[in-house]
């Protein structure tokens, strides 16, 4: 796969293209810088791709060409740059520290290069950008930087523009932030030592924005705690949970240690739960089966869009939500701790997904597989809808529906090969788990296929037992070449070509045995389905042989010139008067060609009808 | 070269501002700008869409969008302060936080920026208004890419916490340019 990609690149001198939608299985395929763009410019792309830890398929490693073009990817606006920044901030959770430094030098780069460029004074998309890289700079985890050295240089260049007036005025407020936050590394703000007194006065007035620069920036670990509480204490207060304010200095302490202010279920069990649909993601399934590799490839779409995609992952915060007993409010899934959200909530881990291919990853989000195996082809099978029942502490709390559809797959067509051999027997096992979904699960002598058809399509897939074509008939001898002619004579005639052989007959179809467990469908009206597509074939007769080309005539002998002498007068006496050289004879007649052979007689197929799993 | 640079600095084409002192370079400017073909400049005015929105009546003047709790007025100024100027009052008896570092501004083309206060900012106490220079917002001064933007929309998106309550107020505005 990874071949072809890079031939088109080198054939044609552009970017390479990729077949889309392309999963995250088939991304960790091609392993390439623009592979990982075009991955990510898919709507729908999950940044799990880009942690290096995660469960589901990801990037093994991030080269030095995935690193540019995952930067130029955003730069270039290929890439939707909230997707990107979380790509990005996995990588600086998970990336091996001596990988840290070449990642901000190549984000270095595309920032020089973006505050240069004239136009970003008037393109907000631009401006945009740059936002995104300049937050994620201000915003990123404590220690990791690029090189010192380019980053010494920068700084002056940058701080040197700045003093002479060099940057317009959509430029300037960038660096002017990127130089106050230097002060902030160094343990001052606005020309002040930061210290406990700077951060209350901070928290009185409810600044977030600085107290949060604070929390990224400042230089120890305890200053930066400091600045976190004074952030909790500023939420604490905004808080709508009575409790929550009443027991400020607690909720305070467990916000700090772990992040928020998770509720024991066991204590407050849950009472009801709703999803809201404003933040709840919605999208319909497609299953792209592969029958002869008996796997899948799950993918997804959307009313609101036109092209197909990789399906979402989703996310329960704010979406879900759930009454607990002795919680004056509904509570949702805890938020990132960075946010240091004092809600009362429910732990990421409290929540689960009853779906055979969703998981949850480490960040508490849930994804899904989107290549799958068959027999989660089939489990899904079971109901109309792809369901994902929400379970919060293990009860039944909400569900989400999303639409599901089976693409057609391609006939499961059994052909016998070996000439004139009956074709192979089968037992097709047939369930109807719901009125859309038609489960074939086929044994064959060279294996067991399962695959599922939606009723729309079943009109247009088959099952076949096919026999084998009959053998072609030999072809007929050819004949003989005449004799040559002596001199002066003809050659004689051909001899006629031989018949050829009749073509053998072809093989019967192999018989097929249908168990038929109908479920909720009625049974008549399924088989007469069924009898319509599941199908025993006798194989063609072989062709008739073809006959002997006839032999060619032989070659007509020589001519013989006159003879004269002179006699005793000087006269010319003839002596023999000579002949012209004979004809070819004519070829001889080809042999007729043999009789195509006759084809195979369906084989038997029966239809029994048997009980649904389960019944 | 010195030309080049004032060019740059001062915007684009006629409506640049000329520094009295600067004759000469005036006349050096004309001359480039007439051998140059210089695009049409453009003025830009953002009219609220929203319902109850009290509109202005000059472009230089803000619009005003007010319900129970929160009173805004809103100047868009994507060429010349290249910001949008937003004042913010608080009308509730309970301090109003605003998430200054979420705010959104989004075109109907799908481009969307997130301008920040240009110095940091923390809540509003009751009955106070708090004035804010959001930066970046800048669009095109000149030329068809400024003329495009005739009829186009934009949602400026302004978290806040309302009375203790997640609240994201959307102000819709509808954009006129004008040549100058």
């Amino acid at each position: 796969m990874r071949t072809r990609a890079l031939f088109g690149f080198l054939v044609c001198g552009c970017a390479p293209q990729f077949p889309l939608p392309m999963t995250a299985a088939q991304l960790v395929q091609y392993n390439s810088g623009p592979a990982l763009v075009a991955y990510l410019a898919q709507s729908d792309a999950s940044p799990t791709v880009c942690d290096l830890r995660a469960l589901s398929p990801h990037v093994p490693r991030m080269t030095a060409d995935m690193r540019a073009a995952l930067v130029d990817g955003m730069v270039e606006g290929k890439i939707n740059p909230v997707l990107w920044r979380r790509c990005a901030d996995v990588l600086l959770e998970r990336l091996p520290r001596d990988e840290i430094p070449p990642l901000f030098d190549e984000l270095g780069r595309a920032y020089r290069k973006i505050l240069a460029n004239s136009d970003l004074e008037k393109n907000p998309s631009l401006a945009g950008r740059l936002a995104t890289l300049h937050r994620l700079y201000l915003d990123r985890p404590a220690g990791l930087d690029s090189n010192p050295s380019a980053r010494a240089s920068w700084f002056e260049d940058l701080r040197a523009a700045l003093a002479k007036g060099q940057l317009g005025p959509v430029a300037a407020p960038f660096a002017q932030e990127l130089v106050a936050t230097v002060d902030v590394e160094n343990g001052r703000w606005q020309g002040r030592t930061v210290d406990a007194a700077m951060m209350d006065a901070l928290a009185a007035s409810g600044n977030e924005m600085t107290l949060t620069r604070f929390v990224e920036r400042l230089p120890s670990p305890e200053l930066r705690e400091q600045a976190q509480r004074r952030i909790v204490r500023v939420h604490i207060a905004l808080s709508p949970f009575q409790e929550v304010r009443d027991g400020s200095a607690a909720v305070e302490d467990t916000v700090i240690r772990e992040g928020h202010n998770r509720i024991a279920l066991k204590e407050h069990p849950l009472l009801s739960a709703t999803l809201d649909p404003s933040k709840t993601v919605a999208r319909d399934v497609l299953v792209r089966q592969r029958v002869w590799a008996q796997n899948a490839t799950l993918l997804g779409y959307a009313a609101s869009r036109s092209t197909l995609s990789v399906l979402p992952e989703v996310s329960f915060r704010g979406a879900l939500w759930a009454k607990l007993q002795k919680i004056s409010r509904p509570v949702s899934v805890c938020e990132h701790w960075k946010n240091l959200d004092p809600s009362p909530c429910i732990a990421a881990d409290d929540v689960s997904l009853d779906n055979p291919v969703a998981y949850r990853d480490s960040g508490g989000d849930f994804h899904f597989k989107d290549e799958v195996g068959v027999s989660e082809v089939v489990a899904l099978a079971k109901n109309d809808k792809f369901v994902l029942p929400v379970r919060i502490g293990g009860r039944p709390a909400v569900s989400l529906n999303w639409g599901l559809s089976y693409e057609r797959p391609d006939d499961l067509a059994f052909n016998e090969t070996s000439s004139g051999r009956v074709g192979p027997r089968l037992k097709i096992r047939v369930q109807r788990p719901t009125a859309t979904h038609f489960v074939f699960s086929v044994s064959a002598p060279q294996g067991t296929y399962a695959v599922v058809v939606d009723e729309a399509n079943i009109h247009d897939f088959h099952i076949v037992s096919r026999g084998a074509p009959g053998s072609s008939g030999a072809t007929g001898s050819s004949g003989s070449p005449g004799a040559a002619g002596s001199e002066c004579s003809d050659g004689e005639r051909g001899g006629d070509g031989g018949a050829g052989e009749d073509g053998g007959r072809g093989g019967d179809g192999g018989e097929v045995f249908v168990d038929v467990a109908c479920g909720g469908a009625l049974c008549p009206d399924t088989v007469d389905l069924l009898q319509q597509i599941i199908l025993s074939v006798g194989g063609l007769g072989g062709a008739g042989g073809s006959g002997g080309a006839g032999g060619p005539g032989g070659p007509g002998g020589s001519s013989r010139s006159p003879s004269t002498h002179t006699n005793s007068y000087g006269e010319s006496v003839t002596d023999d008067q000579g002949c012209s050289a004979g004809a070819n004879g004519s070829a001889g007649s080809n042999g007729a060609s043999g009789s195509p052979g006759r084809p195979g007689r369906p084989g038997k197929v029966a239809f029994k009808f048997v009980p649904a799993e389960g019944t | 070269m010195v030309v080049l640079a004032f060019v740059r600095q001062a915007g684009y084409c006629s409506n640049a501002r000329t520094p009295p002192e600067a004759d000469v370079r005036v006349l050096a400017l004309g001359v480039l700008l007439a051998s140059m073909g210089c695009a049409m400049p453009y003025a830009y005015s953002f009219h609220s869409e929203n319902r109850d929105a009290r509109s202005s009546a000059k472009p230089t003047q803000r619009e005003v969008l007010d319900d129970a709790d929160v009173r805004a007025e809103i100047l868009v100024d994507p060429t010349g302060a290249r910001a949008i100027l937003l004042d913010l009052t608080n009308k509730t008896d309970q301090v109003l936080q605003v998430e200054w570092a979420q705010i959104t501004m989004t075109g109907s083309d799908g481009s969307s920026t997130s301008p920040r206060p240009h110095v940091d900012l923390g809540w509003i106490l009751p009955g106070a208004t708090m004035s804010a220079r959001l930066v970046p917002f800048a669009l095109p001064p000149s030329g068809d890419r400024a003329a495009g933007y005739q009829g186009s929309r934009f949602e400026l998106v302004v978290p806040m916490i309302v009375r203790r309550e997640p609240k994201s107020y959307r102000y819709s505005f509808v954009v006129d340019v004008r040549p100058i």
